[in-house]
């Protein structure tokens, strides 16, 4: 080629060069894998499912600049997947143009072993790309013996130490010998879940919760879904939640039980698919819209009533801004209903017309579970209160649920009987699923003795379970955790008694009053001791020589080691001596907290934060004895779904 | 013979089990807690420390109906009430809550609109909005980019607006203890930041005058009077710094150890 001819033809390269920037490539393949994102094919396989579990295959496609995708096909293990994918714009923030979401909705195979995934995208000039992943499909092998029922007992955020706490508190030690055990301590099977997330080494209760009721790891705040490149909150891929699937194939009934407001991370993830967590009325609308009728749900009790009254009753929350409204492809794909913007909606009523008995509070569900083959329970606004202030409550010492205006809620423990009840009537079997959501709550707020009655309420509802399983030999009781939370961990017991405590606090003296002479380490520590009431709760947790609680990570607090009298108290007591304060103030700003003993937090939130550990899995009944060693927490669906779906020998093995 | 023992057993224990509610009856039907020693002797944990009395060495087995936490406080004494303003109180803005939704009682509804003096503790939050923050009976933080709107908040939360703020784009700080605020009253429903939907609102005035007097108020938020705007709120009235959000590093840091890559799963 002459010079001049090359000259040109640089010339031309370099004039074209801004417009080849935009190249085509494929930025994102559904299900995730390491194989696709890093190229490792011996990485551990991200994406596992149960033959014929549904899920979303979906692949981001950015063409050339000025080119659009014009067709995409998805082949496994080189063969093509029968069926049109659609195409939609990639509507998050920061892609270049045209980029393009091809999706094929409610796919499922039944071979097991790992597949390839390859997506071919061809642009309008006619160029391809493809880009190729990997999933597994699970075996599931027939031993006999299946468990019928399944319960998944959540404590959010309850790692290794909640649970020594709250048997310390609750049974006591003696010479060094627990006095007694917690009924989550009596399951036969313990082992240690890896929580991680599909982001993050540190989860939170979305995708903590929805590993167990997909099998699959998702983004924080996600839950039932794969994270893609739109910005509608409830488009994303799916797959197929547990009460769906045994819904589907073997008839089974759908449980929810909460503490929390039911459009919460852990409930949701059991009866919703949505990439945004705090989509209240799309979520509650999805309770009934698809999980009444594809998950087959029976029961739905907690809080959350706001989310169930029409937009203009007060005390209503319902907004078109966190509706959902499926796009045509998704709602035909799966088979399930569209929804639609609608904040006037009386869910409550649609729940009726459904079949659903409704009960606002403790006394109507105690009557309703009687002769109730469908069952909700909307027991406060948003979240219920806590154990202590219900127990409180019922004592007839506080205010705190008065101040809420929901004098009569029900216990954990109250509220999984009623479940049982109303789910046992279904002879094809349930999956339940039970969350003690303020443990989490509680930690957060590093309020001590709150989050430890909420564990010892936890364990009185693992107690009901247990219970139950004992009748009914075909259940299986499983134990666990979305996550840690806090980082708590039991530093030893105070030295001086409650009264001397109190004096320290009043005193001011920070540090030198309140952690001096008062953590008491190693020997000590000695043995905390509080006496229970006969409503299976301390008759009061400001002790002499108390259990005292350290968090590693924690926001700042002001520690005096006493039992807040109400949620979040500070410490000094502005009724006694301090005039309360005007917005606009000519005074002097009182920061100080009584005992001026200031932790000082290592993250800089108002409130602690998850963590990373492992969390305990126990298990009991039915196919329990698969849960034993250190596993990942997709693995306890997977354990859970051989036991319903394969069962185990009665030498505990499933080959 | 195996069959009918199953059969036998399964009806046999539901014969000693016929009713779960019944197996526990505790658990439904909680007993009175024990009383195990004369109220007089109780130590007050929510009295201050100079009128504790001494412990017992039996200290721990305290009578139950002491509680589990410090009993509820009287109300402070108030100062006097502006000419012109009435007192409202939290309980006051919804009659007791039935099966369903809220409703207003009629105090609430006559106040509509007019200037009311409420008492309460402002609500310490991870998310701000401009000139804004939530009210209630007691101190509650919200942990709110996490849990969004699953929250500790009572039905009769007050969403407080401080309109220069409001309109200088300022954050107001939290702050702790008692608050004491008066301004109007309105009700009905609003969709607000964060996924919350507000039913009572108070457009606060500053304490001492009358209604909001716009002009000065626009020039203390302004920062043109330093001295007044300091006075005006008493504290820092800087914006809040920005929390970090998940998912971001500290500052310093690449944001992820494959920055610049465009393949994710």
């Amino acid at each position: 080629m002459l010079k001049s001819q090359l000259m040109a033809l640089a010339a031309l390269l370099a004039a074209a060069a801004p417009a080849l920037a935009q190249n085509l490539a494929v930025t994102r393949l559904t299900p995730p894998s390491e194989l696709f994102a890093t190229g490792d094919a011996n990485a551990p396989v991200v994406a596992r499912f149960l033959p014929g579990q549904r899920f979303d295959l979906q692949a981001t496609i950015t063409p050339d600049a000025g080119q659009t995708i014009t067709a995409v096909r998805f082949y496994i293990n080189n063969w093509p997947i029968p069926g049109a994918s659609s195409l939609t714009p990639a509507t998050a923030v920061g892609l270049p143009a045209s980029t393009t979401v091809a999706t094929r909705r409610a796919f499922s195979l039944q071979w097991p072993g790992v597949h390839r995934l390859r997506v071919v995208g061809m642009q309008s000039d006619g160029r391809t790309i493809s880009a190729t992943g990997n999933f597994e499909i699970m075996p599931i092998e027939q031993n006999g013996n299946r468990a019928k029922n399944v319960i998944f007992l959540i404590g959010d955020g309850m790692g290794i130490a909640h649970r020594t706490a709250a048997r310390i508190m609750a049974k006591g030690v003696a010479q060094g010998k627990a006095k007694g055990l917690l009924a989550m301590d009596e399951l036969p099977y313990t082992g240690l879940v890896m929580t991680h997330s599909l982001n993050s080494i540190v989860t939170d209760s979305s995708p903590g919760a929805a590993c167990y009721s997909t099998g699959n790891k998702a983004n924080n705040n996600q839950q039932g879904v794969f994270p893609d490149d739109t910005t509608d909150n409830f488009d994303n891929p799916r797959v197929e939640l547990v009460g769906e699937y045994l819904a589907r194939t073997r008839g089974k009934s759908l449980g929810i039980v909460t503490t929390s407001d039911v459009f919460d991370a852990t409930p949701g993830a059991f009866g919703t698919h949505t990439s945004n967590r705090g989509a209240g009325t799309g979520i509650c609308d999805q309770y009934l819209d698809e999980a009444a009728t594809r998950a087959n749900l029976r029961v739905l009790l907690g809080g959350g009533r706001k989310w169930f009254l029409p937009s203009g009753t007060p005390g209503s929350a319902r907004s078109a801004t966190n509706d959902y409204q499926l796009p045509a492809e998704l709602a035909n794909g799966w088979g399930v209903a569209p929804g639609a913007i609608d904040p006037s909606r009386d869910l409550i009523n649609d729940f009726v017309a459904a079949g659903f008995h409704y009960a606002p509070d403790r006394t109507s569900l105690q009557t309703a579970a009687v002769n109730a083959h469908r069952l909700l329970g909307l027991f406060a606004y948003s979240n219920m209160n806590v154990a202590l202030d219900k127990i409180e409550g019922r004592r007839g010492n506080a205010s705190v649920v008065t101040d809420f205006g929901f004098p009569d809620q029900p216990m954990l423990d109250e509220m999984t009987l009623a479940a049982l009840r109303v789910l046992s009537r279904d002879h094809d079997g349930f999956v339940l699923m039970v969350e003690a959501a303020s443990i989490d709550k509680q930690a957060h707020n590093m309020d001590t003795e709150r989050w430890i009655l909420d564990t010892i309420e936890f364990d009185r509802a693992i107690e009901v379970c247990n219970d139950f399983a004992r009748c009914n030999g075909d259940t299986l009781v499983i134990v666990t955790a979305d996550h840690e939370c806090a980082g708590v961990n039991i530093i030893g017991g105070s030295r001086v008694t409650d009264a001397d405590l109190a004096n320290r606090a009043a005193s001011g003296a920070g540090a030198a009053q309140l952690r001096n002479g008062v953590v008491g380490t190693y020997d000590a520590a000695g043995f905390p001791r509080y006496a229970m009431g006969n409503d299976g709760y301390p008759i009061t947790t400001n002790v002499d020589q108390r259990m005292l609680i350290g968090y590693a990570a924690n926001a700042d607090r002001y520690e005096d080691w006493r039992t807040n009298p109400q949620p979040l108290r500070d410490s000094q007591q502005p009724f006694n001596n301090v005039p309360p304060l005007s917005l606009y103030p000519n005074l002097p700003t009182n920061r100080d907290v009584a005992g001026n003993f200031l932790v000082t937090g290592q993250i800089a939130d108002p409130v602690a934060s998850h963590t990373a550990s492992d969390i305990p899995v126990s298990a009991g009944g039915r196919g329990s004895s698969l849960f034993t060693g250190v596993m990942d927490n997709t693995d306890v669906f997977f354990k859970a779904m051989q036991a319903v779906l394969g069962g185990v020998d009665q030498r505990g093995r499933h080959h | 013979m195996a069959h009918l023992l199953v059969v036998v057993s399964f009806f046999g224990c539901l014969a000693t089990a016929p009713v779960l509610q019944e197996q526990r009856p505790e658990q439904v039907r909680p007993q009175p807690p024990v009383t195990q020693e004369p109220a007089a002797t109780r130590p007050d944990a929510g009295a201050p420390a100079a009128e504790k009395k001494a412990k017992k060495p039996e200290a721990n087995k305290v009578a139950a109906t002491q509680g589990l936490a410090a009993p509820a406080t009287t109300a402070p004494e108030l100062p006097p009430l502006p000419d012109g303003v009435t007192e409202l109180k939290f309980a006051d803005i919804f009659a007791p809550i039935g099966p369903r939704g809220l409703e207003f009682t009629a105090k609430a509804r006559e106040l509509e609109g007019k200037r009311v003096r409420i008492l309460g503790y402002m609500v310490k939050t991870c998310r701000h909005d401009h000139g804004r923050f939530l009210l209630t009976p007691f101190p509650i933080t919200l942990h709110d980019h996490e849990m969004g709107p699953a929250d500790d908040l009572p039905p009769s939360t007050l969403f407080v607006d401080v309109p220069p703020f409001r309109r200088a784009l300022k954050y107001i700080p939290h702050e702790p203890g008692l608050f004491l605020l008066t301004g109007k009253l309105s009700l009905g429903g609003r969709d607000e930041l964060h996924g919350r939907r507000s039913w009572v609102r108070l457009e606060l005035e500053r304490p001492g005058q009358g209604p909001s007097e716009p002009a000065a108020a626009e020039e203390a938020a302004k920062g043109a009077a330093p001295v007044v705007r300091e006075r005006v709120l008493g504290v820092d009235t800087e914006p809040v710094p920005a929390l970090p959000q998940p998912g971001t590093a500290p500052t310093g840091q690449a944001s992820s150890p494959t920055a610049g890559s465009t393949r994710h799963n």
